[in-house]
């Protein structure tokens, strides 16, 4: 079997910053936090499709900033990841 | 019932199944999960047979408490019968649960064998396509799908589906790919298999487990979802739900907490019932931790 990046370590589960990101939406309504969860919802209540496709694409940018992280710490800590390349 | 071995010399090979279900029984936690997760469902099925009281009839006084006026949970904000809600909305729940898990399961076996048994070019473009799907944010990304196509019991299932069949296409693929190297598909593909054959009917059933574990878990991540969803306010508004009632009875939970308070443990001890199955089946479908 080929191994081919240290993203084929990754657990099959969801990222947890995509679990984080989901959490905001809901903690910040709750809550009346004005972050991006809250102008998420409330623009998808008034099908602001630019301003969704927006918080969309921002918040993928997070998640990958997030896995490359990832990605890197592995490699740092993890010495089997360091023999491949 | 099961010495099988004392009355005859030979010991008779015992079915997989069989086996699976002597190490799930011995797993009390399991045990315990199943029990609790049967009674949720036969209140489900049964419950609103037997309490005929209609979730949306006004039938008493604003926030009655739970056991006074002969209402076993009490009444919502605007009075209507929290126990025939939960009754209710434990149908629709388990409903969604069930299909968003069936839809999750027949999305991410297809991409996973698909890209598993494959590989080369399609394994690219199918492993690109689910790492699109995983980056976005699932809960927003259901939103919008809801949002935009209408809150009806099937759109809110295809949305929870559609975000969450990342995870199992990517254990299918795993799994197709350990599979596919083995002796016996290569013993099939001599004796002719086709590709479709070789893929669900020789592959697939040899990486079932790490699947049904999954799915299984999908089962409660699904439920937590819908509840999400609805708590939003997404949701149609015709059909009751346990999220539905905690998002309804929101405000009003420094004054009287029950009403969202015993939705909220519904949702819990299911999703937590869900999960110890879940666990169980692991570690019964697991053939290395069987022999401890």
């Amino acid at each position: 079997m080929k191994t081919r990046s240290a993203a084929n370590l990754q657990t099959a589960q969801t990222p947890d910053s995509v679990i984080a990101l989901s959490g905001a939406v809901l903690v910040e309504t709750v809550f009346a936090w004005p972050g991006l969860g809250t102008l998420a919802f409330q623009s998808i209540l008034a099908r602001d499709t630019p301003t969704i496709l927006g918080i969309l694409f921002f918040s993928a940018l997070i998640v990958i900033t997030g896995n490359l992280l990832t990605d890197l710490v592995l490699r740092l800590v993890d010495p089997r990841m360091r023999a491949h390349s | 019932m099961t010495d099988q071995s004392t009355d005859s010399p030979i010991e008779k090979a015992r079915s997989p199944f069989s086996e699976a279900w002597e190490m799930f029984r011995g797993n009390y936690a399991a045990m315990a999960g199943l029990g609790v997760l049967i009674l949720i469902v036969v209140g489900a099925v049964f419950g609103p047979i037997l309490y005929p009281t209609d979730p949306f009839d006004m039938v008493w006084a604003p926030f009655s408490p739970p056991g006074q006026d002969g209402f076993l949970f009490g009444t919502d904000y605007l009075g209507r019968d929290l126990l025939a809600q939960i009754l209710n909305g434990g149908r629709v729940t388990l409903i969604i649960g069930l299909s968003a898990a069936i839809l999750t399961i027949i999305i991410g076996v297809t991409v996973g064998a698909l890209a598993g048994f494959y590989g080369g070019i399609i394994e690219e473009f199918l492993m690109r396509i689910t790492e699109f799907f995983q980056v976005l944010p699932t809960l927003l990304f259901s939103m919008v799908i809801v949002a935009l196509f209408g809150a009806s019991l099937p759109m809110i299932t295809l949305a929870i589906g559609l975000v969450s069949w990342t995870a199992v296409a990517r254990i299918t693929r795993a799994e197709f790919l350990r599979v596919r190297e083995l002796e016996y598909v290569l013993a099939s593909r001599a004796s002719g298999a086709s590709n479709m054959a070789l893929m669900f009917g020789v592959i697939l059933p040899n990486a079932l487990p790490p699947i049904i574990v999954q799915s299984a878990l999908m089962v409660g991540s699904a439920i937590l979802f819908e509840a999400g969803l609805s708590f939003l306010g997404l949701t149609d508004p015709n059909i009751t739900s346990w999220g539905q009632i905690i998002g309804s009875n929101r405000q009003y939970i420094l004054e009287s907490s029950f009403t969202v308070t015993i939705r909220g443990l519904a949702i819990f001890t299911t999703v937590l019932a869900i999960s110890l199955v879940g666990d169980g089946l692991n570690d019964a479908l697991n053939p290395k931790l069987r022999k401890r």
